[in-house]
Parts: C-alpha cells; structure tokens; sequence
C-alpha cells in the first residue's frame, strides 16, 4: 500500500491547525467571560466597601451593564481609576472630600444610563458578526474534539460492558447473543450515536460560550439561538442524514443526538468549559485508534463462520405455506422456473424468473409468453423465511406467517419475468422468501418453481425507518 | 448621595434618540480630534477635550455641558468596538496601570507608554 506523503501531511496539518485555532478561539473567549488572576485589568483601587458612595455607583452601574464578567471588571477597573483622578482634581480645585466625589460622580451622569450605553457601545453589529463566525469555527473545533472524547467514552462504555458480560457468564448468567447480525449493527448504532451525542453538545457548547465571549454578551442570551440552530443542524442530520442499518434501539439514539445538542447549550451555561489539554486529545486519540484495532481484529476473528445448513428435504423448505406446487401440465414439458435476485445494500432487489430447460440448465427456447398462456395474474411474493443462524441452521419458509410480507407484480421483460421490491425500505425484512406464484386455468393460486432465498437488511435514515409500511 | 446631580441627566429625561446620537458623534470627533497620534488616558481626552471646546461649545450652544463626562467612556468604548481605537492597560509614571488609548494603526501594535500630561 502506498502512502501520498504530502497529501497525509497536508490533511494532518490542516485539521491540527483547526483543531488548534478553534481552541485558542475557545479559550480567548473564555477568559473574557471569567477574571482570571493574570487579567491585567484587576480592580487597582483597594479598600472600597460597599457603603462608600463609589461602590454603590458602580454597583448600579454594573448592574445595568449585563456584560461578560472580563469586561465588566475592565469597565470598573477603568472608572475607578477616573474617579480618582477626577476627585483629585476637584480637591485641587477646593472642594472637600465628599463634595469632590458628588460633583465627580455626577459628572458621570445616571450609573444606569452609563452602564446601559457602555453595554450599547460594547454589543455592537460587528461584535455580533464576530460571534456568529467565531461560534461556526469553534463549533467545528468542539465537534471534532468531543468526536474523538466521544469515542474514548464509547470505547470505555464498550469495555465495562464486556467486563460486566464476563462476569455475569463466569457467575452462570445466560446472556443474548450480542454477536449475531442484528445485535451487532445496534452496537454499532449505539456507539456512533454515543460519540455523535457527545460531539453535538461539545459544538453547541464552545459555539455559545465564544459568541458570547466575542460579542459580549451573556452566555444564556446567545444559548437560545444556538441551541435552536443546533435543533435544526442536528436533528435533521440524526432524522435524514445518518444512513445505515437501523433499529427501534438505534432510531431512539439518533434522536437523542439533537437532544444533547441542546442540553449543551442550555445547561449551565454559565459555568466555564472545562480545560481540554494536549494529554487529553492525545489519549483520545489513542482511545480511537486502540478501538478500531479492536474492532477489526474482532471483525477478523467472527466473520469468518459460515452459516451452516444441514442437508434438507423440499418439504422442509414449506414451501406450500405459499401456495401448492404448479401441476406439470400447465408447464412447459420437463423445464421448470427458477428465480434469481440481485441485490445491493442500498438499492431494491431486482427479481428475475427464468424457465430453465433441466438438460442443459440454459434459458430455455421457450420464452415466458408461452407459459403464460396457462396462467394469469403472475406476480413475485416475499415470504418471511427462517432466521439464517450458525446455530439452527434453519431454512424455508418461516410458518409463523400466514400471508406475504410483500407482493410485486410480475412484468415480462424478455424472456423473463422481472420484478423490483423495496427490502431494504422494510423494518421487518430479514430472512425472506421470493417465489413466482400465478393463478392457473382453474382458477387456483400456484406456485411457479421453488422461489430464492435471500438476506436483507434494512438500510435507510431514521425518517425511512419510521416511515416504513412494516 | 448626590447620585442624580449629573448635567446628564435631563438625557435621559426624555431626550429624542437622534439627539443622543447627534451627541455621541460630535464626542466621537472630538476625541478623534483630541488624540491625534498620542496615547492619552480617558481623564488626559476629556481634559484636552475640554480646554479645546470651551469657546466652541458656548457660542454654538451644541448643548454639552463642559464638566459632562457622561458620555466620555461610552465613546471611547465605543470608537474601541468599532475599530478607530486600539487600548491597553500602561503603567504611569507612578507605577499604578491605566487604561490609554491611541488611534488604531494599520499595522498591529501596543501602545508604548502613558506621556505625563
């Protein structure tokens, strides 16, 4: 396998590089939203308690300021600073004490109507702008980020489970089957959903708090917009965007994505993100790379068994659930029908009937019109068959169904008869059955040949799987 | 407490929007003006502020009060957010840090020191 060096490194550098901007982006506005013992801008003026006239100025002016707590302790710190140039200058002038700091707080107008036009002049449409792009970038940073925490949590989750299930078995506790076909694909459901949730609430998240951090303004005032955009981006994608094997299981996660999004931006919005270290992406990283080793070595050692099939008689198939065989005189002499499907994993399943000469197992001469003559009202039916496992070994039709699971109407295309049927649309799909029936001159429905098996899958977003006839 | 003394407060007593605007950008050239390529603190502007206006503000009755300072940092915050100044906290020439402002640069850079004024 060859390596495009250059194209590897660009795509490595270029994600470290947005991995690392996006958190400087984060931690920029984080400390605007909090004071930090190294902000320069700490109060300089000590010793003001809060009956001094000073502070209850700047205690209703801070009130109607409503800024991140960064710029409100800028603001005072500022004005404090002004105040005290300014008293000194009035007590230079002649005015005494507490007259000097009526006339210097005066001069600064209403507290209120001050700190209403320093939040006005602070909050500004650029500002705004600002966060709206800022929150897009840092949201992109956050959701690749808690990807990859999502992954290690998943990977943990994944583990306890294992340790849990081997215990339970040590202890003689019977477990399901977690490694048949359906069980497998809800795991796997489970864990991308796992991993999707935790990256949609840590994108949400740094969103909100940089918007807030870069437009200054509160944290909950953005939230509510965030987390409606987070509605919409996220539960479309987990509703119509995530396509693949799905379940009642795995739809109920998906849904949960969107939810997670918004808790995110909503609870406790306030409090400041935690710190996501060097040392923690590295382990995450790890974490992702030490589970897709797992999971392919798992995938190595358990896909490997064959379904096995124990020698069996036509009457074990039941095939008469669906009807009774064709009497040989309403079929061309010594030929019989048989029926072949194609299919892929997101595509219909095309049905082919063929009449097959037995000599030669070619087509035979005979073109499917000739056969018709006998018969009417053609049509392809999915039965239910029997759950393929490595342990039963069952095949045919599964008689705990009275009736088709679907019918299509036979087309004659040629020498055959062709059909195309939605399995893959079909919550209840598994193991099924096509057989080519018709109504034959006296009137009853047949069986035309002995039908094909086939396993299928649904494959679809969780709006198909919801909106799915069965 | 003499909190409510300020000459702004007939502002926002029922003063029209326009006309605050109307003051905010005459403020707003004025302390464009009163800068001019130095690093100055917000009482250093409104003292240069206040000696260059003194005259033009009582013959045109533009109706700011000469000891008003009510609208002096909302300016310069708001001339700050909008890009026409850069700030920083500087150490005086007594060593406590204050808050100066210049004329922002084409070319990033930190303002050097707070001048004596």
């Amino acid at each position: 396998m060859t390596i495009n060096w250059l194209f590897a490194v660009l795509w490595i550098g270029g994600w470290g590089a947005f991995l690392m901007t996006a958190i400087w982006l984060v931690r920029r506005s984080e400390r605007r939203l909090s004071v930090g013992p190294s902000d320069p801008y700490a109060p300089i003026a000590p010793g003001l308690d809060d009956s001094d006239p000073i502070s209850a100025y700047l205690a209703r002016m801070t009130k109607a300021l409503a800024l991140p707590a960064g710029d409100v302790a800028e603001v005072r710190a500022e004005l404090i600073d002004h105040l005290q140039d300014s008293i000194a200058t009035l007590e230079a002038e002649g005015f005494e004490r507490q007259e000097a700091i009526r006339e210097a707080l005066g001069r600064l107008g209403p507290p209120a109507e001050l700190g209403r036009q320093l939040r006005a002049a602070h909050q500004s449409t650029r500002r705004l702008l600002a966060g709206v792009g800022g929150g897009v970038f840092a949201a992109g940073g956050g959701f690749v980020l808690g990807y990859l925490g999502g992954a290690a949590l998943a990977l943990l989750l994944a583990l306890v489970l294992t340790a849990v299930a081997a215990v339970l078995t040590l202890v003689g506790v019977r477990l399901p089957d977690i490694t048949s076909s359906s069980s497998g694909y809800a795991g796997n459901s489970l864990m991308l959903s796992v991993m999707l949730a935790v990256a949609a609430a840590f994108a949400t998240r740094y969103a909100v708090r940089t918007c807030a951090g870069l437009s200054r303004r509160a944290p909950r005032t953005v939230a509510v917009f965030w987390a409606a955009a987070a509605i919409l981006g996220f539960g479309w994608y987990a509703l119509f965007g995530l396509r693949g094997q799905q379940s009642w299981l795995g739809v109920a996660s998906e849904v949960f994505i969107p939810l997670a999004a918004v808790a995110g931006a909503l609870v406790r919005i306030e409090r400041p993100m935690p710190h996501v270290g060097r040392w923690a992406i590295v382990c995450s990283a790890i974490s992702v790379g030490v589970l897709v080793l797992g999971l392919a070595a798992f995938s190595g050692s358990s896909g490997g068994g064959a379904i096995q099939v124990d020698a069996y008689q036509p009457a074990d198939l039941h095939l008469d659930t669906v009807a009774p065989a064709a009497p040989p005189a309403w079929l061309p002499a010594g030929n019989y029908v048989v029926t072949n499907q194609d299919h892929g994993q997101a595509s219909a399943t095309h049905i082919d009937a063929q009449v097959i000469s037995p000599s030669s197992g070619a087509s035979a001469s005979l073109t499917f019109a000739t056969v018709l003559i006998n018969w009417r009202d053609l049509r392809f039916e999915a039965w239910h068959g029997q759950p393929m496992s490595q342990d039963s070994g069952a095949i045919g039709i599964d008689t705990h169904y009275t009736s088709a699971l679907t019918v299509q109407s036979a087309v004659l295309q040629g020498k055959s008869l062709q059909a195309d049927f939605q399995f893959e649309r079909m919550r209840d799909a598994r193991s099924l059955w096509v057989v080519l029936t018709g109504v034959g001159p006296d009137g009853n429905r047949y069986r035309l040949g002995d039908g094909s098996p086939n396993m299928t899958e649904f494959y679809g977003s969780a709006w198909d799987w919801l909106t799915a006839p069965q | 407490m003499g909190l409510a003394d300020g000459a702004a407060m007939s502002r926002s007593d029922g003063s029209g929007a326009g006309r605050d605007g109307t003051l905010l950008a005459l403020q707003s050239n004025r302390v464009l003006e009163a800068l001019d390529g130095e690093v100055m603190t917000g009482p250093a502007i409104f003292r240069r502020i206040s000696e260059r206006s003194e005259e033009d503000s009582a013959a045109s009755g533009d109706g700011v009060q000469p000891n008003d300072q009510s609208l002096l940092y909302p300016v310069l915050h708001s001339l700050e957010a909008g890009w026409k100044l850069q700030a920083a906290w500087l150490s005086g020439p007594d060593g406590t840090k204050h808050r100066a402002y210049m004329k922002r640069r084409l070319l990033p850079g930190r303002p050097g020191r707070i001048p004596r004024s």
